[in-house]
């Protein structure tokens, strides 16, 4: 189930990257600009390098994040509840530039400081929506569930993680517009992506360059926005059944 | 089959549960009464280890549950409950299917089985198999959460308060349904509830409980006719006389009546043998048509009189109607006798208000 508003914008994505250049040149020729036209790498390879990152990247922040989630969401884990919920907003409220210093130093450069500082700026709205979804769901599908002999492992698997599911996935669609944006920072300790032409564009001052990077940026974004859209649309065709009132 | 021995539940110091011993019989349709608060529900979770009872012990087929984990005797007790609990992403077969699937059960068995419990609760397969929670309605929904405990046979059925959410004709249907399931299937249910007038109409035997205690243990009729205390007499309410009739049955109290078979006949004279003031008057096929007011005619041995159309739809007893709504006809129609009727109007006896007063 796949919208139009995916296809649209993802053909619009494509279709930018293989021909932005070619209007640049073209734009040049009229204003006789004394800058390059074309940047070195094509963008569609920086586009794919950018979606790979922040998937990477979001990848261990649900794991991670719904893992905690669970913990404390679990009886035995309501000790965990605030520090975890504090761990999350801490990871948030610190710049991933300033994860990036942090971590040059640790891990080098590259993209894995990068990485290191999306994981952490995206675990916030994971951790929030796990728990909140699960703990939106009616106490009496609970106690149905431990009435009929079902175990914690089963009730979590059947039960809470699809319940939650939907809330969980609008948590992602969050981390990865947010981290979308930010991944182009990690173009400054060298990680590539569509950060890359935009860095090197303020350097030299050429407007190609980050015009480039931004108008594919936005693409992006627009893109993976609808497409995780579908994604939950799928998902909570089961889940958003239990918002329908029952009378 | 159940045995509760010595029972008490604590939390912090405050006792909801209080030294209660009783057993429940197989096959027995167990109601446990009382006000909110009582400790009901907290006495129905410890027969399924929902709930640790503090002190005591609780027994089934004679064995002692604290022995059996949890879960494991979950799965072979059916559990039902007032807010249904259907999980709302699975379908009405997803749902009916969980525990058999938790005692991996053979597949193809399982949908034989779901199939034939949601015939049983009375939802139509083909129609409501493949349904999602959302799509049903009250009623319905509770059919599937009674079809969901029956689904792995369970031999004991739990139910808290099932009925309390659901208008008084679908409650009545489902009540009706309950008593049929428990019959045809031998279960024994527990059965907690606040509504005095659905334990009378269900219950082989009440307990009524209050404070965590136990204050009686007894079939309706006896509960009924010896209220143990001034709590049960309040407890039952005023009307305890007119909710016993809820528990006693129209077959149980008629008796022949004096008939006039019509056969296609204009209505002619009658003979010696009406003694009473009055008579029914059938058709050719015994169908009740009306009756005749006897007393004003003359005291001739031929009398001729007209009579009373009435219909037996409106105006006669049923064979397994209550004498509560009999009684109540009675009034309706201020009449002290009623014709007893077959559902298709064959006139079959008649049921008379003195008999009632006297021999209940």
């Amino acid at each position: 189930m796949i919208s139009k508003k995916t296809v649209v914008s993802g053909t619009l994505l494509i279709l930018f990257d293989i021909f932005a250049y070619n209007v640049g040149l073209y734009i040049k020729e009229l204003s006789s600009s004394p800058y390059k036209a074309r940047y070195p790498a094509s963008l569609l390879s920086l586009s794919i390098e950018h979606i790979l990152m922040v998937t990477v990247a979001t990848l261990f922040s649900v794991i991670v994040g719904v893992l905690l989630g669970v913990i404390a969401t679990r009886k035995w884990g309501n000790d965990f509840l605030y520090p975890i919920n504090l761990i999350a907003s801490v990871s948030q409220s610190f710049p991933p530039v300033a994860v990036l210093a942090i971590a040059v130093p640790i891990v080098g450069f590259g993209s894995k400081p990068i990485l290191i500082a999306l994981f952490a700026y995206g675990l916030f709205p994971i951790i929030q929506n796990t728990i909140a979804g699960i703990k939106s769901i009616e106490p009496s599908i609970k106690e149905a569930s431990i009435g009929m002999g079902m175990g914690a492992t089963d009730i979590l698997v059947k039960v809470e993680l699809p319940l939650a599911a939907g809330t969980i996935l609008a948590g992602v669609k969050t981390t990865t517009i947010i981290n979308i944006g930010v991944a182009a920072v990690g173009a400054v300790v060298g990680a590539g992506g569509l950060g890359a032409p935009m860095i090197s564009g303020l350097i030299d001052e050429n407007q190609f360059y980050i015009a480039y990077a931004s108008i594919a940026i936005a693409f992006l974004s627009i893109f993976m926005d609808s497409l995780l859209t579908d994604l939950e649309t799928i998902v909570t065709i089961g889940s958003s059944r239990k918002s329908q009132s029952r009378s | 089959m159940i045995k509760l021995d010595n029972v008490s539940k604590s939390y912090n110091q405050t006792r909801v549960i209080d030294c209660i011993s009783l057993e429940i019989l197989k096959g027995e349709l167990f109601v446990i009464i009382g006000p909110s608060g009582s400790g009901k529900t907290t006495l129905l979770k410890m027969i399924n280890k929902m709930i640790q009872p503090t002190t005591g012990k609780i027994y089934i087929d004679g064995v002692d549950i604290s022995s059996i984990k949890g879960e494991l005797l979950r799965r072979r007790i059916g559990y039902v409950i007032q807010d249904i609990g259907l999980l709302p992403h699975m379908s009405v077969k997803e749902n009916v299917s969980i525990v058999p699937k938790l005692l991996k059960m053979n597949k193809k068995k399982i949908e034989e089985k779901v199939v034939r419990i949601l015939d049983m609760v009375g939802l139509d397969p083909s129609i409501y198999l493949n349904k999602y929670p959302s799509q049903l309605s009250g009623g319905q929904a509770q059919r599937v959460g009674i079809a969901r405990a029956l689904a792995a046979d369970a031999q004991v059925l739990l139910m808290d308060e099932p009925f309390g959410a659901l208008d008084p004709i679908t409650k009545s249907h489902l009540q009706n349904q309950i008593s049929r399931i428990h019959k045809k299937l031998n279960k024994t249910i527990v059965f907690v509830t606040h509504d005095i007038d659905e334990a009378i109409k269900i219950a082989s035997r009440i307990a009524v409980i209050k404070d965590g205690r136990l204050v009686q243990v007894d079939t309706p009729k006896n509960i009924l006719s010896k209220p143990k205390n001034e709590f049960i007499v309040s407890f039952l309410g005023s009307d305890r006389a007119l909710k016993k009739l809820s528990r006693l049955y129209v077959k149980d109290f008629m008796h022949k009546a004096d008939r006039i078979n019509l056969a296609g006949k204009d209505l002619g004279y009658l003979t010696d043998a009406v003694t009473k003031n009055y008579i029914w008057i059938t058709n050719e096929n015994d169908i009740l048509k009306g009756w005749a007011d006897l007393s004003d005619s003359d005291q001739d041995n031929k009398r001729q009189v007209s009579y009373i159309e009435v219909d037996y739809k409106m105006f006669a007893a049923g064979v397994d109607e209550t004498l509560k709504d009999t009684v109540s006809k009675m009034l309706w129609h201020s009449s002290k006798v009623l014709p007893v009727c077959k559902e298709d109007g064959k006139l079959i006896g008649e049921i008379d208000l003195a008999d009632i007063i006297t021999k209940t």
